[in-house]
This record gives structure tokens, C-alpha cells and sequence, in this order.
């Protein structure tokens, strides 16, 4: 599981066929968990998004 | 008595699609239009000759693939900038919270949600419901003559007759980004100069990001089922009062204190801001983090009018993240 903290608590994209996806935070710490097997577009989105240090979402380390 | 009525009254929908084959029946928004481009169905015809002496002219045949296409012109309205900057940055981080909310967009080049799109003829009374399109450019246009243009681009798969409703209402009333906040433009003509220069003398210009969408016939149906994705093709032109040679040093002689002719073309940098007509909270900015300076040598005139630096800039990878960034702070909580 990749974990991800997102300032705003949100972040939405769109899967490679056009379908749209939404994920929200945990309220308390601001983090999402993304499974990596079961969602590998969303990871590699939000990875790609966290290695910009001039992007908002951010990396957490430890799995 | 027969009157023509006033046929001005022309309101267009909006709305991001879940998927594909969800068109959906609720605008997100709705809004006026500039201009008299309205979504439209269209479709090709053939003409079928055959050697049969008895005709005397060849038989009008309809091509397969009836589909739609957008190029309407709006003010740029706050809140439904975000959902037209979805269809062409997918991925939307919000930060902060309204009615300052940051919306980060970013995901150029990758793939896009469809989006419906929905027009009532009211002086006809006919709806329609456009629907499946991938946005083709999106380009913004700015002067003092009039608020931050939006000519939005879509090609989609499935124009229908179909009645729909409306979420949110944009109207002028809501107001619009104007052509560009107080601190207006932040340019930098070479890497080299660390610090960005606000400019103060940015007459006008344009932002254009073009991705070219092809409908693929089939020839088994009557609309079309695959829509082919170009390349991304971002330009921009800007037209400033001269206040330096910075610009045109930079695109002949390598640098802004450049003296020789160079080999190479410097890159530089194009950040804009665009206020709000009546939020303080709205901004709207564009960030182009790589760009070569190509200017034309301005030219002096008989009249005595002002010395103008025209320049078409060509937008270069960036180290990080996308080649134009639109950043939009506004009062709309939700991730588009």
C-alpha cells in the first residue's frame, strides 16, 4: 500500500479508458492509502504527482 | 403580426462524465456564450456515381459517423474554468480552504474524462444533449478590451434530442477573471536571470493548448465510436509596450545582455495572473515554467505610435510537471 498526504484532504483524476476517480483523505491525518495491485494508475499518478516538489501531494514513506 | 422574436437567448451545459457510456442529464453548468458557437452535430456525404446512362447527375449517399464538435467562446467564468481545465488536466489536488481553495491541475497529455455537453435552442425550444467528447484545445485570449476569453475545443461521439437540467447557472452576474490582476505578469527571457520580472506592459495574449481529436468511422453505425487522441501543442503569443530589449537581446543574442549573435535560444519563463471582476478571492494562473523568447525586432513607425514587442513563444519540457499549469483559486470546495 502507497500512502499519500494531500493538503486539501481530496484529489481527483481519470483512469486510461476515460472513467473518472475521486479519493478523500483520512480526516484526522490528511492521508490516503492507494493499493498498489489494485489500483496501479491512481499510484502511479499520485507518485509521479509527489516526486514534483512543486506539486502539493506528497510521499509518505514507510508501507 | 409577424414579428421575428429576438433570438439571442442561447445557453450551453457542461458536465465531466463518470465514464464513457454515462452522458448523463445534469449540467454541472450552464453559461452564455460570446460567440455564435454553439455545439453542433455534423456529418459528411458522399456522392455515388455509377455507370447507368439513365442518370444524369450521381446519388447523394450519407457517410457513416454523424458526431459533434465545440468551439464556443465564454468570459471565463471562476467556477466552470475548473470543470473545461479537468477535460484537459485530468488530475485536480485542491489545498487550502474556500473561498480560497487552490485547485492544482495538472496531467496534460494523459488520458481525459469525456464530458457532455447540452444546448437549448430556447427560441425554438429544442434541447440537445451532446454527448462523449474529449476536449480538443482549450485557449485563452486576453485584452483590454474585454474579460479572459475561453474558446473551449471538444469533439464527442453521440449528439442527441434530449431534454436536460442545470446544477449551477453561470451568469455575467457572477463576474469573470479579467484580463490580468495588478501584479500581472511574471516573465523571465533566460534561465540564466534567477529572479522573474513583473511586467507591467503586457498589452494582450494568448494561451492556446491544442490536442487534436480525430473521430474514427466505423462503418457500423451511424455515430462514432473511437475518438483518436494528437499530441499536445501548446502556444503562446504575447504583444508588449517596449520597456527593454530583454526580450528581443535574448531571442538574437542569447541573453538579455547578450552582444553577439548566438547559437542557441535561451529559455525563459511565462507566469500569468488573472483577477476576478468581483471576487478578491479568485485567481486564475497560468504558469509556463519553460519557454524560448522568439520575437520579431520591433519597427519603429512613421506615425510615432508606441514602440511594440510582438513575440511567439515556443513552450519547452519543463524539469517538473507539465508544460502549462493552471492553477485556479477559487471558492468551489469539491475536486472537480
Amino acid at each position: 500500500v502507497a500512502k499519500f498526504k494531500l493538503p486539501g484532504g481530496e484529489v481527483s483524476g481519470v483512469y486510461r479508458n476515460g472513467e473518472t476517480w475521486h479519493l478523500k483523505a483520512n480526516a484526522d491525518t490528511g492521508i490516503v492509502e492507494v493499493n498498489e495491485a489494485k489500483e496501479p494508475e491512481i499510484a502511479e499518478t499520485l507518485s509521479e504527482l509527489a516526486e514534483n516538489p512543486e506539486h502539493p501531494i506528497e510521499a509518505v514513506k514507510g508501507k | 403580426v409577424p414579428l421575428t422574436q429576438a433570438s439571442n437567448n442561447d445557453i450551453v451545459g457542461l458536465h465531466i462524465q463518470t465514464n464513457e457510456a454515462t452522458p448523463g442529464t445534469v449540467a454541472d453548468y450552464s453559461f452564455p456564450l460570446l460567440s455564435t458557437d454553439r455545439p453542433y452535430p455534423t456529418q459528411d456525404t458522399s456522392v455515388i456515381q455509377v455507370t447507368d446512362a439513365a442518370s444524369i447527375q450521381g446519388d447523394l449517399f450519407k457517410n457513416a459517423g454523424e458526431h459533434w464538435e465545440s468551439h464556443v467562446q465564454i468570459p471565463a467564468f471562476d467556477a466552470v474554468l475548473g470543470t473545461m481545465l479537468k477535460s484537459m488536466w485530468p488530475t485536480d489536488t485542491p489545498s487550502g480552504a474556500v473561498p480560497s481553495r487552490l485547485h492544482t491541475f495538472s496531467g496534460l497529455g494523459s488520458a481525459p474524462p469525456f464530458v457532455s455537453m447540452y444546448n437549448n435552442f430556447t427560441s425554438g425550444s429544442l434541447s440537445e444533449t451532446f454527448a462523449a467528447g474529449i476536449c480538443s484545445g482549450i485557449e485563452f485570449e486576453f485584452s483590454t478590451e474585454r474579460p479572459l476569453r475561453v474558446t473551449y475545443h471538444v469533439v464527442g461521439e453521440t449528439p442527441s434530442v434530449a431534454v436536460f437540467t442545470v446544477t449551477t447557472a453561470q451568469t455575467l452576474a457572477d463576474g469573470f477573471f479579467t484580463p490580468l490582476a495588478a501584479a500581472n505578469g511574471l516573465l523571465k527571457f533566460e534561465e540564466d536571470s534567477l529572479t522573474p520580472i513583473t511586467q507591467t506592459n503586457i498589452v494582450g495574449g494568448k494561451v492556446s493548448i491544442m490536442r487534436e481529436v480525430t473521430p474514427v468511422m466505423t462503418a457500423d453505425g451511424a455515430t462514432v465510436k473511437f475518438l483518436a487522441q494528437g499530441l499536445v501543442a501548446p502556444t503562446v503569443h504575447l504583444d508588449l509596450v517596449w520597456a527593454s530589449w530583454d526580450a528581443y537581446r535574448a531571442t538574437f543574442y542569447g541573453a538579455v545582455a547578450g552582444t553577439t549573435a548566438s547559437p542557441t535560444l535561451p529559455s525563459g519563463s511565462v507566469d500569468l495572473f488573472f483577477g476576478h471582476s468581483s471576487s478578491a478571492t479568485s485567481i486564475f494562473e497560468l504558469k509556463i515554467d519553460k519557454v524560448a523568447w522568439l520575437t520579431d525586432p520591433p519597427v519603429p513607425n512613421p506615425d510615432a505610435s508606441p514602440l511594440m514587442v510582438s513575440a511567439d513563444l515556443a513552450v519547452l519540457k519543463p524539469a517538473a510537471g507539465d508544460h502549462v499549469k493552471p492553477l485556479l483559486t477559487n471558492n468551489v470546495n469539491a475536486a472537480y
